[in-house]
């Protein structure tokens, strides 16, 4: 499988104004395979949109590698075949949603007629067919949102690199663009999702990276990440002594009264925590459990801070 | 960007560099030129106020910052003013009193400027059109300071004294000017009126013969001038300086319109009150010495029946004349017949003037002033040439009319002129446009360039004055003047 | 035709600043005022009709002038940094569009923009003058006046060409003004760039005043050479600024087409130079 965008070792240093150095993104490597859904979330100021511009050709890396479609990252040619939708998108208020695709149009060598062409398409498809011809100070959130989406579409890119697509929306037009991306992956397109609506992401992306504090956590398929489940072992009145052989094959134990919940990672624990205390204590459940992305994301994150 | 072509967009920045310099030491002595080609033109021409002034000055003007503009504008004028460029001045000026209305010497400056600056070639007479406007400027002075006096007083006497000879409004806007004191432009501090507007008022209100007034007057500047000498006594510093010699000044002059009085008309307690007076005043020793004179001549005519010396008419014997010596040349010529020095003979105010006129210790000037100096006035202008009324005033001067006049120096009794028209340059000021003209050659004894020994002969208001066909009595009412009238027709000046 | 369309969404974009229209209305709606108040400047009628015109013309110009800098400061200061507050400028960029195409048509977005704001003011001062001009003319013509007035009659021309080139040549110290704010907005906030726009115009507009200072005696030659070297660097908008020819019709000294057309060749190296010199820093901002 070809790679979409490749990036190693990334390093993206900033020098604040009282010349403090902060890095925004540290020694970050991962690679998006063509054809996917990659999620890439992380909380606010975790360095997410900072690879997004550092794969534009907007920042430059300080150190490392990112290729996008093959190319080194701020390729003209490889921006033939990508596109970008910002964080809440604003464009040139004066001027109506149509006017507006048409420049991006003419940013990609459209010639008079296949912008006629293409401008009522991208409008059909977004959702506003009746409105291109009212200026975007009047437009709602919502809308710009959606010009922003029509104007990612128009070069029909085989990579899409969406910020945070579903900030601020009504749950109708979060639905849209959830819509939207499915419909793109069954296009076969690429798409680069960064949010951190984890809702969105759990449901149409193939793979996710965790970025916290610049570094990247954890990445993996949804169910590499999900699946990799913790199984909770209850026991009631395990021994002292027991509970210290126990613990180092545990992730995690919580004492509550005369109940012992251990939390292991692996299947083989699991199975070895059955037998040491086989006959010792008493087996009250074993319970699979099944994570959220959100509560691995809370967990990482809260990690991160201690 | 390839290393390549940033290499060459640098060397690009380099040669851009290297051809704005070439270009700017080529297009540097273009732009000299073009600047500097104003100042080559000839005084008479309105262009240069702009040729060195940028837009941006002028409309910067609508900023804040308009007295600082109006001061630039100022200092700009008063250069223009030295090279001679005085159209530019005029609307220079405008601006700085639109600008900045508190601004005295603008108007003052301004005005005189419009009266006097603008002369003819031949004859460097002022252009007389703008006098009007020089009033109603004035006046617009007056309207944004009515708290001071010196607009008052230099509308009074530089405007209607000296350039309109009506003595009547001076000493109106004299007396006015004496109501006010004055401000410290930089301090904003009361400035005590200066003592000679007060002197002045009683002269005017003397020259218009309201001798009553003029007497009060000088009282007035007598006390007021005794009063500042004490201030300053007590405390020098405080005060403004002063000496005795301005209070000499009042005695000396108010002595001499009491004496005046009693020589012209006979009172008798006028002239002892005028003697008492003189007599306070101890030098300078000419003047000592003419007081006891007249006193001789006071205790001579004590007693005796004396209605005197304007009492008895003088025929005047007035006659003028015109014609034209070529194209736009008139020569005026005439004769009049009372006016020498040499003729007063046993006048009371002989004694005192005859001093003057031949005491050898006397001052040159004070003799010439004595001996002679009377004059006659002549105006040109179109037959239906009425002066605008400066209190409806929109600040435009009409150049198609013609309007002049000037005096006459009169001596031997014959007096001779010639108004010239005819310099090209001098087209604009007489266009001659009218089919009609009037020219008229008068002599009144209020003019205060004339000396006071006309007045010792025919009166303040020239009540002595016999004429078999020139007494004008309408002019001026109350005023007796000669005057001879001529109407011209545009073909007997072209 | 990338720059084309970003030039041209930049003269939509900036024509619809409500602080440039604002001064444009205000210095168009003063130049037609003028026609009012130049006659109340003036003392007298026929010899205040050339005094008239002249004020009517140094106020046009300067107000042109003075609005046109305002304006060019504005848009040379806001234009790029807007781009970044919008992020208008990331999906521009996303797309196939080169760096130096962007920067390019800003810069020729902001020179069409000052067109259009000095045509419009430009012929609103020309048509004011033509106006005054009739008038005066008729005023001239009338059967009563004799050879002196028609003699000013006659110089009383209704189009002066000096006219067009005075316009033009208001413009391109636009040109130059706004090029050098456009690439220091690449470097400076809007208020430093504003502040240093405004001093650049002020030396630039007063190098007479600065050669001066260099050739001051006691100068030392180090700083002469200082003095001469800025008057030399900075752009001289004193230059722009002779409206003698237009204003003082008697002076024949030179051809104001060709110093017209050097001026523009001055102005359009000065544009170049801030140009390339942007599109060398704009390559290697990160945005």
């Amino acid at each position: 499988m070809a790679e979409a965008i490749v990036v190693e070792d990334l390093c993206k240093e900033y020098r604040g104004r009282t010349g403090d150095r902060v890095m925004a993104v540290n020694k970050v490597s991962f690679s998006v395979h063509e054809g996917e859904i990659f999620g890439f979330i992380g909380p606010n100021g975790a360095g997410k949109t900072t690879t997004i511009k550092t794969l534009l050709g907007l920042l430059f890396p300080t150190s490392g590698k990112a290729m996008v479609m093959g190319k080194p990252a701020g390729d003209i040619e490889a921006k033939e075949r990508i596109s970008y939708l910002p964080e809440s998108p604003y464009f040139y208020e004066h001027m109506t949603g149509a006017e507006v695709l048409d420049f991006y149009c003419r940013l990609f060598k459209m010639g008079g007629a296949a912008r006629r062409k293409k401008v009522p398409e991208l409008l059909d498809r977004v959702g506003l067919g009746k409105d291109g011809s009212r200026a975007l100070r009047q437009y709602s959130k919502g809308m710009l949102q959606r010009v922003g989406i029509a104007q990612s579409l128009i070069n029909d890119p085989d990579l899409l690199f969406f910020d945070e697509p579903t900030s601020g929306l009504d749950p109708i037009a979060h639905k849209d663009i959830q819509d939207l991306i499915l419909s793109l992956r069954k296009q076969g397109k690429t798409v680069f999702l960064s949010s951190h609506q984890l809702s969105d992401v759990e449901n149409v992306c193939n793979r996710v990276a965790i970025i916290n504090r610049g570094e990247l956590v954890k990445m993996g398929t949804m169910d590499e990440l999900l699946h990799a489940g913790r199984t909770v072992i209850t026991l009631a009145h395990l021994s002292a002594d027991l509970l210290g052989k126990v613990q180092p094959l545990a992730e995690h134990v919580a004492e509550d009264g005369e109940l012992t919940k251990i939390y292991t990672e692996t299947e083989e624990n699991v199975h070895k925590i059955l037998d040491m205390t086989r006959g010792s204590a008493n087996l009250v459940s074993v319970v699979p459990q099944r994570q959220t992305l959100e509560d691995l994301f809370v967990e990482i994150v809260r990690e991160g801070r201690h | 960007m390839t290393i390549d072509k940033r290499k060459l967009l640098v060397a690009v920045v380099v040669v851009v560099i290297a051809a704005i310099v070439a270009i700017q030491l080529n297009l540097e002595p273009k732009y000299e030129k073009i600047v500097h080609a104003g100042k080559q033109i000839g005084d008479n021409k309105s262009g240069d106020m702009m040729a060195e002034l940028p837009g941006q000055f002028i409309v910067a003007s609508f900023t804040g910052f308009k007295q600082v503009i109006a001061g630039a504008l100022w200092v700009r004028a008063d250069e223009f003013f030295h090279r001679g460029h005085y159209h530019a001045i005029v609307p220079l000026v405008r601006m700085v009193t639109w600008l900045d209305p508190h601004n005295i010497d603008v108007y003052t400056t301004g005005a005189w400027h419009l009266d006097y600056n603008f002369v003819d070639y031949a004859n460097t007479l002022s252009d007389k059109r703008y006098i009007p406007a020089s009033i109603a400027f004035m006046k617009e002075g007056i309207r944004n300071n009515p708290n001071i006096w010196d607009l008052y007083f230099e509308l009074g006497w530089t405007h209607y004294a000296r350039k309109l000879m009506d003595n009547e409004m001076a000493a109106y806007y004299i007396s006015e000017a004496c109501k006010y004191d004055s401000v410290d432009v930089n301090t904003g501090a009361k400035q005590r009126r200066p003592e000679f507007v007060d002197r002045m008022k009683a002269h005017m209100l003397e020259k218009v013969g309201k001798l009553d007034e003029a007497n009060e007057q000088w009282f007035a500047a007598h006390k007021r001038a005794s009063k500042a000498l004490e201030d300053y006594k007590k405390n020098p510093k405080a005060a403004d300086w002063i000496d005795q010699s301005t209070i000499d000044l009042c005695n000396r002059n108010q002595s001499l319109l009491l004496l005046r009085r009693g020589w012209r008309y006979g009172d008798m307690k006028s002239y002892e009150q005028g003697l008492e007076i003189a007599e306070r005043v101890k030098s300078p020793a000419d003047w000592v010495q003419a007081t006891s004179s007249a006193r001789k001549d006071f205790e001579s005519r004590k007693g005796k029946h004396w209605e005197g010396d304007a009492a008895k008419p003088v025929d005047a014997k007035f006659n003028a004349s015109w014609l034209r010596a070529a194209p736009r040349v008139l020569v005026i010529k005439g004769t009049v017949n009372i006016i020498q020095a040499s003729e007063y003979k046993g006048l009371a105010s002989e004694s005192f003037t005859r001093w003057y006129a031949e005491n050898e210790s006397a001052k040159a000037d004070s003799k010439v002033k004595w001996r002679d100096g009377s004059r006659v006035y002549w105006r040109l202008q179109d037959a239906d040439y009425v002066m605008p009324d400066v209190n409806k005033f929109d600040w435009t001067t009409n150049l198609e009319n013609t309007v002049a006049w000037g005096d006459i120096y009169v001596g031997g009794g014959s007096f001779l002129t010639k108004l010239d028209m005819s310099d090209p340059r001098d087209l604009g000021m007489y266009p001659l446009k009218a089919e009609k003209y009037k020219l008229t050659i008068w002599m009144e004894p209020t003019d205060p360039g004339m000396p006071d020994f006309v007045q010792d002969r025919v009166g303040w208001r020239g009540e002595a004055l016999m004429d078999k066909e020139c007494i004008d009595t309408k002019t001026r009412p109350g005023y007796r003047l000669l005057k001879k009238e001529f109407i011209l027709s545009r073909s007997d000046i072209i | 035709m990338i720059i084309w369309a970003i030039a041209r969404t930049t003269v939509g974009d900036a024509l619809r600043k409500k602080i440039l229209q604002v001064f444009l209305v205000v210095a168009i709606g003063l130049i037609v005022l003028s026609l009012s108040f130049s006659q109340t400047l003036s003392f007298s009628s026929q010899r205040g009709a050339s005094s008239d015109f002249m004020l009517l013309k140094s106020f046009g110009l300067g107000m042109m002038a003075l609005a046109g800098i305002f304006i060019s400061l504005i848009l040379g200061v806001t234009l790029i940094p807007q781009e970044f507050e919008r992020r208008t400028i990331y999906t521009i960029l996303a797309k196939p569009v080169k760096r130096y195409e962007f920067i390019t048509g800003k810069f020729l977005g902001a020179l069409m923009t000052l067109g259009i704001a000095t045509g419009l003011m430009g012929a609103t001062f020309i048509i004011t003058i033509v106006l005054k001009a009739i008038g005066a003319q008729q005023a001239a013509a009338s059967p009563t006046l004799g050879h002196v007035l028609g003699a000013s009659a006659e110089k009383i021309a209704l189009f002066d060409w000096n006219m067009v080139w005075a316009v033009i040549l208001v413009y391109l110290q636009f040109m130059v003004l706004s090029s050098i704010v456009l690439l220091f907005s690449l470097i400076f906030t809007q208020t430093v760039n504003f502040f240093m726009g405004a001093a650049v115009y002020a030396v630039g507009f007063m190098s007479t005043v600065v050669i001066s200072l260099g050739g001051a005696e006691g100068a030392s030659s180090a700083l002469r050479f200082f003095y001469k070297t800025v008057s030399y660097l900075l752009p001289r908008f004193d230059q722009f600024n002779i409206p003698n020819q237009l204003l003082h019709p008697e002076t024949q000294v030179t051809n104001m087409g060709a110093y017209t057309g050097m001026m523009a060749l001055y102005g359009l190296l000065y544009t170049l130079l801030a140009l390339v010199v942007a599109i060398l820093i704009f390559e290697r901002k990160e945005v």
